[in-house]
């Protein structure tokens, strides 16, 4: 008798399976793909690819030397979604691709947009620093929050400085005697 | 073992379990007279790779020390780190941490349930017990974004925030589940075939649970109250009126019974959880600064207890992490019980403790040229252990 | 001639499908039993789920390979008949994950890094651990190539 009462409410009742090829997936709002870049929002700070515990974010050169990128590879990515909290400019965002096939030769496909980076180059030494628009919003953050009275003599020292190496930056410094060793 | 006895190698790729793991079973016709299991297939070295990594970054490898029980092993990290650092998370961080062990605890039984049900050869209940469990995954994904890995929980809180929207969804989600899962506990308890491949099996008396060495839902189904939310509260279970579930028999059907409970008591913490979450509102992260020190943590897993231990030297890397997980007990406890069962009932009585190999494989040496296992040694000598 | 076209067309589509676990954290594996169950169902599809590797077709396989499970990999590799469609499920398969790292030496001592290392890969699955549906896709994706293998 409750077999049959069970019977009865299956065949009332719609299938449970999905009609998945047929019928687009059910992904929620708040679903976490792997994660994509904005280029117009990236600073190129190199948060994303510090934190990323599996080094799927990287820096890397391509076409011999001659473009500079930073991208995710998502044969390593674990969307734990790390970077896209910590990016200070919200330029990362959760793609909604649940489906990430490949064969072998298609696996190089599998990455998120590159992201063109710009090194500048130290004058000194010619060591790789950061990118322009890195030092740009750093330069536009402190105008931003530098009282007015430091303000230019601030920049104008960031401006020296940040055409620097960290070693060269040191070096210079230290001539200027402003290095925290003499206080110590 | 002795030498009319038949060797009966199972493993280490065997259906009755889908992981990697090498039984060994001297059996007497029928009879099993000796086992071993040997483990070491699943060794990743993960608590050496979490020494060379940040401690944010450890978050998401401790998340991967199992997939079923992810959360559980990422609040345990979190809760020894933040001992560390003597922070304590924000009121509505620690709510959603119990929010999402507790759904985990339910999908984990859930799980379970269906596997020891297909072992018995009841492969409807299995197909019943998956079915009802994408409930809760649909709440899981609903709140974190992804079906197993949560990924939300962080050091001194919780990463990331829940809309309303979503907890509002997951809860009713979670709502068709509780319609479900008192006919899931009625078809078990009715049913003849599990009860009779189930009953008997592998009894354990209160005593002798608590000298093996059982833990959580094992030691509980035997009536051992062990429960670490109870023990040791690290997160606010005491306003969400919950209280351990305990059994009597100690058998593999009790096993899964006290599993099927402990589910239903769980979808009744969340749901609570889930109201209390939806009235308040607050903070999600404290600040934090690194400092030297070290950390212990308990935490009851799915599976029992799971204890993280880490030391730091103020840097952002742990200098010294162990893990010890649930399963290794049970595990060592169930093979102390294997002889004198027949054959057939060998995966249901492995199955019932509900083995995570992947947590397991931890403190075993390999040798990297030969693909060896050259040792296993205790905990306590691994500091003077030399190849 | 027409029966053996006939043959090829009614088992186009139903593969017989293998499941190991060789290291990882049994999430992709528990995805793919997933895949079996009610809501998502392959066997809608005529793919049948076989516990033994002499019975497959296409093996999906979960995890990175640790050196514990190098050798049985390999085992079960060679127990597959031919033609065969290997699958690497989830994002420790097909690269080693969080396991390993770019950087080699970032990587775990016991980890060799993606199944691709060991046996030969058709189809790769990313994702941590990808949803029952990407697993679909890569079981509709194996069998058509099964069926070119066959010919």
């Amino acid at each position: 008798m409750k077999l049959l009462k069970e019977i009865l409410r299956a065949l009332t009742r719609p299938p449970v399976t999905t009609q998945y090829p047929a019928k687009p997936a059910s992904l929620p709002p708040s679903f976490r793909g792997p994660p994509d870049f904005d280029d117009a929002r990236c600073i190129r700070c190199f948060a994303c690819s510090s934190v990323c515990p599996t080094g799927a974010c990287y820096v890397q050169d391509i076409s011999d030397g001659e473009r500079t990128v930073l991208i995710i590879d998502y044969t390593r990515c674990i969307s734990c979604g790390r970077c896209v909290t910590i990016c200070p400019t919200d330029a990362l965002h959760h793609t909604r691709e649940y489906s990430l096939l490949a064969s072998r030769k298609t696996l190089y496909t599998l990455s998120s947009t590159e992201v063109d980076v710009r090194f500048i180059r130290c004058t000194e030494c010619n060591q790789p620093i950061t990118d322009v628009s890195h030092i740009r919003f750093i330069a536009d953050r402190l105008s931003e929050n530098l009282p007015e009275e430091v303000r230019d003599r601030a920049l104008e020292d960031f401006k020296r400085f940040s055409s620097l190496c960290p070693a060269c930056r040191t070096k210079l410094a230290r001539k200027l005697g402003t290095s925290p060793e003499k206080w110590c | 073992m002795t030498r009319s006895a038949a060797l009966l190698p199972i493993g280490p790729y065997h259906p009755a379990f889908i992981e990697g793991e090498f039984l060994r079973l001297w059996v007497r016709g029928e009879r099993v007279v000796g086992a071993e299991i040997k483990l070491g297939y699943n060794h990743r070295g993960i608590m050496k790779l979490m020494e060379q990594r940040t401690f944010h970054q450890n978050i998401f490898l401790a998340e991967r020390v199992c997939g079923i029980c992810n959360t559980a092993h990422a609040i345990c990290y979190c809760t020894a780190v933040e001992r560390l650092l003597g922070i304590s998370p924000p009121h509505r961080a620690q709510l959603l941490r119990i929010l999402l062990a507790e759904l985990e605890r339910i999908h984990s039984h859930l799980l379970l349930i269906g596997l020891v049900a297909d072992l018995a050869g009841f492969r409807t209940l299995f197909m019943y017990a998956w079915k009802i469990r994408e409930h809760v995954l649909d709440a899981i994904e609903r709140i974190t974004g992804s079906r197993r890995h949560s990924g939300m929980v962080t050091i001194g809180g919780v990463s990331r925030p829940v809309p309303g929207k979503d907890l509002a969804s997951a809860r009713r989600s979670l709502l068709v589940l509780a319609k479900e899962l008192p006919k899931l506990l009625s078809i078990m308890r009715e049913s003849t075939t599990l009860k009779r491949r189930c009953r008997g099996v592998t009894e354990v008396d209160k005593q002798t649970a608590r000298k093996i060495g059982f833990v959580g839902p094992n030691a509980r189904a035997s009536g051992l109250k062990l429960d670490v939310r109870a023990a040791e509260p690290y997160l606010p279970y005491a306003e969400l009126d919950w209280k351990p579930v305990l059994g009597e028999f100690g058998d593999s059907f009790e096993r899964l019974i006290v599993r099927a409970r402990e589910a239903y008591q769980s979808l009744r913490t969340a749901l609570i959880c889930i109201k209390q979450l939806l009235s308040e509102s607050g903070p999600l992260t404290v600040e934090y600064q690194l400092r030297a020190g070290e950390g212990i943590a308990r935490v009851e897993a799915p599976r029992g207890e799971l204890v993280y231990y880490l030391a730091a030297e103020s840097t952002a890397h742990p200098s010294f992490v162990r893990i010890r997980t649930p399963t290794m007990l049970n595990l060592s406890a169930i093979v102390q019980l294997l002889p004198g069962l027949r054959v057939a009932d060998v995966p249901i009585a492995i199955g019932s403790i509900d083995p995570c190999m992947t947590c397991c494989d931890r403190v075993t040496v390999l040798s990297a040229q030969s693909a060896a296992v050259l040792a296993r040694i205790p905990l306590r000598a691994l500091t003077t252990w030399k190849p | 001639m027409v029966l053996n076209a006939l043959f090829r067309w009614a088992f186009r589509r139903s593969p017989w499908v293998g499941l190991l676990q060789v290291g990882g954290c049994n999430g992709c594996t528990i995805e793919v039993v997933d895949a079996l169950t009610p809501r998502f169902d392959i066997e809608r599809f005529g793919a049948v789920y076989k516990s033994t590797p002499r019975h497959v077709d296409i093996l999906l396989v979960t995890g990175c390979v640790t050196v514990g499970s190098v050798n049985f990999l390999k085992r079960i590799y060679d127990q597959i008949p031919d033609p065969k469609v290997i699958v690497a499920v989830g994002t420790c398969a097909v690269s080693g994950g969080i396991f390993t790292n770019r950087v080699e030496s970032a990587s775990s001592y016991a980890v060799l890094g993606g199944i691709d290392r060991v046996i030969p890969v058709d189809i790769y699955v990313a994702g941590c651990p990808p949803k029952p549906e990407a697993i679909i896709d890569a079981l509709l994706e194996a069998a058509k190539l099964l069926a070119e293998k066959r010919q």
